[in-house]
């Protein structure tokens, strides 16, 4: 079997593709959908303080939104670090792609004739 | 030169077949994950209903809490071991930037520093997570108040309002305590599918 350099990018460049679209996809479905629950949060708290102010049986004082800010901080926080760490596992997941077709494909040949 | 290429394919797919950039899927943090999502929305859930009488009363509800924060607390640890202990770096000049933004002081010396790495941030997100559950614990004890409702009157009367969690606070923290979790579960998902295949 001949194996040429066009050979070896190929494959590599196929299975890269493949693992690296299905981590991307969940970074594209997850993302967008959390910045718009942030987006609707935070209305939700000056909403409901707003509220509390015209008849303080209803909604929650300033104090509790100052709170729930703060926790959607948080919150916010978390999201990004798991887009990234989702980016990071697509990113892996296409490295060891690369390695593994490499490896299936060719190791046993190359180590044959070198 | 080929042979050279050759060489170093050969080494890379022999020597070093995998990269680890993130830590490990862990079926334990998985499962704990769902459990704790599972038990605070029961418990705020229940708060709300209970909003204004006994069973709503902060006092009455802090065992509730200290079972959620060992829950967390024991996902933390698992997470601690598989990290180096460092921190997540990406973290660091995230949830600065989100802080600025938000007019919040970023907490400098929490769990990540400026040496973490990528495997800390398991920790991290489960660290957020109990990180929420304190503030709601504030809330409910100082913030949230309501009209009493069958409460005895003690000697010094009626007491005009009482720690609760209202309806509508619960819903909102909810919204944002779920969304914590998710990050983290989503990640750990991330992790399983991969390691499944």
């Amino acid at each position: 079997m001949e194996i040429t350099f066009n050979d070896v990018l190929e494959k590599m460049i196929e299975s890269a593709s493949d693992a690296f679209e299905d981590g991307w996809e969940s970074v594209k479905n997850y993302a967008p959908a959390e910045l718009k629950k942030i987006s609707s949060q935070i209305v939700e708290v000056v909403d409901n303080v707003a509220k509390y102010e015209i008849d303080d049986s209803q909604g929650y004082s300033p104090e509790t939104g100052k709170l729930l800010l703060q926790m959607q901080r948080t919150a916010t926080e978390g999201v990004l670090v798991a887009m990234s760490t989702l980016t990071l596992i697509a990113v892996q997941n296409a490295i060891n792609a690369i390695f593994q077709v490499l490896k299936d494909t060719f190791e046993g040949i190359l180590l044959t004739i070198l | 030169m080929k042979k050279y290429y050759l060489m170093v394919i050969v080494l890379l797919t022999t020597g070093c077949t995998t990269v680890q950039f993130v830590s490990p899927y862990d079926e334990v943090i998985d499962n704990g994950l769902k459990e704790y999502k599972e038990s605070i929305n029961a418990l705020a859930k229940n708060l709300s209903d209970n909003a204004g009488k006994k069973e709503g009363l902060y006092t009455e509800n802090k065992e509730n809490y200290n079972v959620l924060e060992s829950k967390i607390e024991l996902l933390i640890d698992r997470a601690s071991i598989q990290s180096s202990g460092k921190g997540c770096k990406l973290a660091v000049d995230l949830g600065a930037k989100v802080a600025r933004i938000m007019g919040d002081k970023f907490p400098i010396n929490e769990s990540n520093t400026e040496g973490g790495d990528s495997y800390g941030c398991t920790e991290r997100l489960l660290i957020m997570i109990k990180k929420q559950l304190t503030v709601l614990q504030q809330i409910h004890e100082n913030t949230d108040k309501c009209e009493p409702i069958g409460i005895q009157q003690d000697e010094n009367g009626e007491p005009r309002e009482v720690s609760c969690l209202r309806p509508a606070t619960s819903g909102t923290a909810m919204k944002i305590t779920n969304q914590s979790i998710n990050a983290a579960w989503i990640v750990e998902t991330a992790k399983k599918s991969k390691s499944e295949e």
